[in-house]
């Protein structure tokens, strides 16, 4: 498919949200959060000519976005910016009653593809889905998902 | 709590929402993907300056022993460029961020390290032919090769020649191509490793 630069740019800008969101699960480093966007906007412009519209482009680029960030080179987690203290502990959010704000700290806590499942899943992707997406069978990704919503729930009641 | 509710609502309130500072789009990648794709460029690019060099000698130099051998290493060098340029469309096509990730990278891993194996091995022949080569060039200089050869002294030079400069050229080039690929390549196992264990 034959795509304008600027064509491209406009779509990217229509489902920001969606590298905001990749961003905001995956990175603690204000540095890393630049170099990430710029990394799943070359990496989704690199991909764009074969994208055949099969899916929306803001599933694409969702895709895109969380198999960037798996191979994306963080900083390690060594300073926890300031926001993400309280986050990090989900037993320090217990003055939080905003249970999204204690759902976002439980997430974080997970192993990355861990979070690449569980959130893809609470976007309503099916199971098969996921498996595709993140290269498991789809048996383990259910069996996986299933202990995940048992070690988030567990986490949010613990609060 | 109902996770999806609080997911949507995490999704509005903060996931969604804009991180400062990122607004502009870059064309950069510092992906060790991208990193082997340039390098496998730069190789190329080397190739045809060589391939360029070798086609300027063999059309200047007067001596048919000389052109030959300059039209020899023309051959070779068109091998590592067809070698090169294959790997570089294999990595092209198969890099897609879009695709399931371990498989694209282990595909992108494996054919890398088959094609740079291959040339190391052909390595060990060619070397010795290009050192012929340049043993021949060397000496058109100032002198009729075809001559020279006629001494038997000569021959044991080329003999000394080729046995000191295949292991320094295989050496130097096993350097060049870690720091060209193996660096890269290193990140890119480390990659599947933590994908394969994490899954």
């Amino acid at each position: 498919m034959a795509v304008s630069e600027k064509e491209f740019v406009a779509l990217v800008n229509e489902n920001r949200g969606i590298i905001y969101k990749v961003i905001r699960l995956y990175i603690y480093h204000e540095e890393d959060t630049r170099d990430l966007y710029q990394e799943i906007v070359f990496q989704a412009w690199k991909s764009y000519p074969r994208f055949d519209g099969r899916s929306r482009f803001s599933t694409w680029l969702y895709r895109v976005g969380l198999n960037t960030v798996l191979t994306f080179k963080r900083r390690p987690v060594v300073v926890v910016p300031h926001e993400d203290l309280a986050s990090l502990n989900v037993a320090q959010t217990k003055t939080n009653t905003d249970e999204s704000e204690a759902l976002y700290a439980a997430i974080r806590q997970l192993p990355e593809i861990d979070r690449m499942i569980i959130s893809l899943h609470l976007d309503g992707y099916e199971n098969e889905e996921i498996a595709e997406i993140t290269g498991l069978t789809k048996n383990n990704t259910a069996v996986k998902l299933h202990r995940i919503k048992d070690i988030l729930i567990k986490k949010l009641k613990a609060e | 709590m109902d996770l999806k509710e609080a997911w949507k609502k995490l999704e509005q309130e903060k996931l969604t929402q804009p991180v400062a500072g990122v607004e502009e789009v870059y064309k950069t990648s510092k992906h060790p993907v991208q990193k082997l794709i340039r390098s496998f460029k730069i190789a190329l690019g080397f190739v045809v300056f060589f391939e360029l060099a070798f086609a300027y000698l063999a059309i200047a130099m007067p001596q048919p022993i000389v052109k030959g051998a300059m039209v020899l290493m023309m051959v070779v060098y068109i091998f590592y460029f067809v070698a090169n340029y294959q790997t570089l469309q294999h990595i092209n096509r198969t890099f897609r961020m879009d695709q399931n990730l371990a498989h694209t990278l282990q595909s992108i891993y494996d054919n890398t390290q088959q094609s740079l194996k291959f040339q190391r091995r052909s390595a060990v022949f060619i070397y010795p032919l290009a050192a012929t080569c340049g043993f021949l060039f060397g000496l058109s200089i100032e002198r009729n090769v075809v001559e020279v050869l006629q001494n038997r002294s000569v021959w044991v030079s080329l003999l000394i020649t080729i046995s000191v400069l295949t292991p320094i050229s295989y050496f130097v080039a096993i350097q060049l191509e870690r720091v060209s690929y193996g660096r890269y390549l290193n990140q890119l196992r480390s990659l599947i490793h933590q994908l394969e264990v994490q899954a």
